[in-house]
């Protein structure tokens, strides 16, 4: 109750029977940061895709239940709307335009904002928070490497002046330096203000991170709680299986 | 001389070809739909310039045509194009086919046998300096296709729009998710090609040519082979593409009396082998950057 967003039994459908998420309800309060984490095809992309309203480039919907952000209803509209009130969405595997410059990546980040004189202001700090990009501004993005990306498509996102940030698992692919990395910027962007829902694989830096961490399992939430109560509750080590779960976190060095 | 002439007068009716061109492309990039009714759409404005400027002036008559051509392209995406929009590029592609046949067969009934003027101001005046030859009328198209092509390719390089229609052209989805307006970015695609293709069938039927005939559509078409040679989604691309479409016919048919064995009427011809060596060599055309069959 009272959270920026809330999520009340949501169901999400692809095509006629697939329903990769179930009567799920959530709510993630104004300046936290909540951690969604379970394995491969437990939902986490899925449920992000129906918060940005971008379901329907995969054949999906939101067949039951609403989402609301402080107070209205969002579910319906488009993305384009979604982003004006303040949902920004990092997409799994980054999808930065290989065929624009890194400032132009930037500079379309801010699409939402409309007719606005300080778009220049927004991204030179956008160039102050990743000082890797300001260096290769004109560079064209392609050519940037995995963290670099996926620096870019979190500044790119930061352009539209979010309430809200979700991010797709931003290590995925990174080598761990590069992760501890992403890690301290979302650390930074959450301490300006920002709220944040990060799903993440990587357990160790979702904890680091989240004030709050979720517990995903075939589309449905299988445990909540504080970063530190994990541990006891077994939940991480029943996800992955052994060894998993400890190998990430030695990986991810935080 | 007469090689001079021929450059000058195919390079003046490439830009012709490269304005369509842009246009196909530029509804191509936007809605991943080859429009086959190009052609079409640009008679369809031409013949309201045809029909209009005795009355309204040429002026006025312009303005009307490229109203109408805008419009048409308006109605097709929000008619055709947007409830298709998750159909594939195929679907949509023969859905053109059909509205392109539908359309040709009106604008023949309407226009039958008949030559039409669009009275253009310059008629068949030609300008001559040192033995080079030019219609005033391929000098007007010259320079607005020069203008207008100069003037879209900046708004797509430095605008916040351009920015927007070449994100929704690579990754609709992200576009969208940054804030494209989608509809916004496909009607404005559809809106730019039916301006583009009037003001080019406007210079595509005056002097040197006799005027709107029912087989201008094929002229028109000749974009296709312009857009593809260049690579679909490019518009540079479109205009080199245009470019070469237009030299190639200018010399094709200036040294037709050498080019006797390849038969009658190779000229209209020649862009269509053009086009299929293009791609044999290159399957996305000059500057595509996908293989076509991905798209
Ligand atoms: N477009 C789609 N059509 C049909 N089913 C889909 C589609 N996208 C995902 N799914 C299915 O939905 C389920 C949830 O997938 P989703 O991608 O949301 O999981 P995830 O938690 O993000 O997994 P990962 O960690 O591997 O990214 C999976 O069973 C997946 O196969
Ligand atoms: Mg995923």
């Amino acid at each position: 109750m009272g959270g920026l967003l809330e999520l009340t039994d949501i169901t999400v459908r692809y095509g006629a029977d697939i329903h990769p998420v179930r009567d799920l309800t959530m709510s993630v309060q104004e300046g936290g940061t909540v951690a969604l984490v379970g394995s491969n095809g437990a939902g986490k992309t899925t449920l992000l895709r129906a918060l940005s309203g971008t379901l329907r480039f995969h054949r999906g919907t939101v067949s039951a239940g609403g989402v609301t952000l402080a107070g209205d209803r969002i579910d319906r509209l488009d993305p384009a709307e979604i982003v004006r009130r303040g949902i920004a969405h990092v997409p799994e595997g980054r999808r930065i335009f290989k065929e624009m410059t890194v400032e132009e990546n930037l500079l379309v980040g801010s699409l939402a904002l409309g007719a606005r004189k300080d778009r220049r202001t927004l991204l030179d700090e956008m160039l102050d928070l990743f000082p890797v990009l300001r260096k290769k501004r004109r560079t064209g993005a392609a050519l940037l490497s995995g963290g670099e990306q996926q620096m870019l498509a979190i500044g790119r996102s930061l352009m539209s002046r979010p309430r809200l940030l979700m991010l797709d698992e931003p290590s995925l692919g990174l080598a761990p330096t590069a992760i501890s990395m992403v890690g301290d910027v979302i650390a930074r962007i959450a301490e300006r203000g920002t709220t944040v829902l990060l799903a993440e694989q990587n357990i160790a830096l979702a904890r680091r991170l989240a004030t709050q961490v979720l517990v995903l399992r075939l589309g449905r939430v299988e445990w909540r709680g504080a970063p530190g109560e994990m541990d006891d509750s077994g939940v991480v080590r029943d996800l992955y299986l052994g060894g998993t779960g400890r190998e990430r976190e030695a990986e991810a060095g935080s | 001389m007469r090689l001079a002439n021929l450059l000058v007068d195919g390079l003046s009716l490439g830009l012709i070809y490269a304005l369509i061109s842009i246009g196909f492309v530029v509804i191509f990039r936007g809605t991943k739909t080859p429009n086959f009714a190009h052609g079409s759409m640009l008679v369809l404005g031409t013949f309201v310039v045809a029909s209009l400027h005795s009355r309204l002036g040429f002026g006025g008559a312009l303005a009307a045509g490229i109203l109408v051509s805008a419009v048409s392209g308006l109605l097709v995406n929000r008619i055709a194009m947007l409830p298709t929009r998750d159909a594939g590029t195929d679907v949509r592609g023969i859905i053109t086919i059909g509205l392109n046949v539908i359309l040709t067969a009106e604008l023949t009934r309407r226009l039958g046998a008949n030559i039409m003027s669009t009275g253009a101001p310059w008629g068949d005046a030609t300008l001559s300096a040192g033995g080079l030859r030019l219609p005033v009328s391929r000098l007007c198209a010259l320079l607005v296709s020069v203008l207008i092509i100069g003037g879209f390719m900046l708004v797509n390089r430095y605008t916040m729009m351009g920015l927007s229609a070449r994100a929704t052209a690579e990754d609709p989805e992200i576009a969208s998710m940054v804030g494209a307006r989608l509809r916004r970015v496909s009607d404005s695609a559809w809106i730019l090609g039916g301006v583009f293709a009037a003001v080019a069938g406007v210079f595509l039927t005056t002097y040197p040519s006799a005027g709107l005939v029912v087989g201008t559509s094929e002229i028109a078409i000749l974009a296709f082979p312009a857009a593809v040679i260049g690579g679909l989604d490019s518009v540079g691309g479109a205009v080199a593409g245009g470019l070469l479409v237009g030299l190639s016919q200018s010399l094709v048919s200036g040294y037709h009396d050498r080019l006797d064995f390849l038969g009658h009427g190779f000229d209209t011809v020649a862009p269509w082998i053009l086009m299929v060596a293009v791609l044999l060599w290159r399957p996305h055309g000059l500057f595509g950057k996908r293989p076509l069959y991905r798209i």
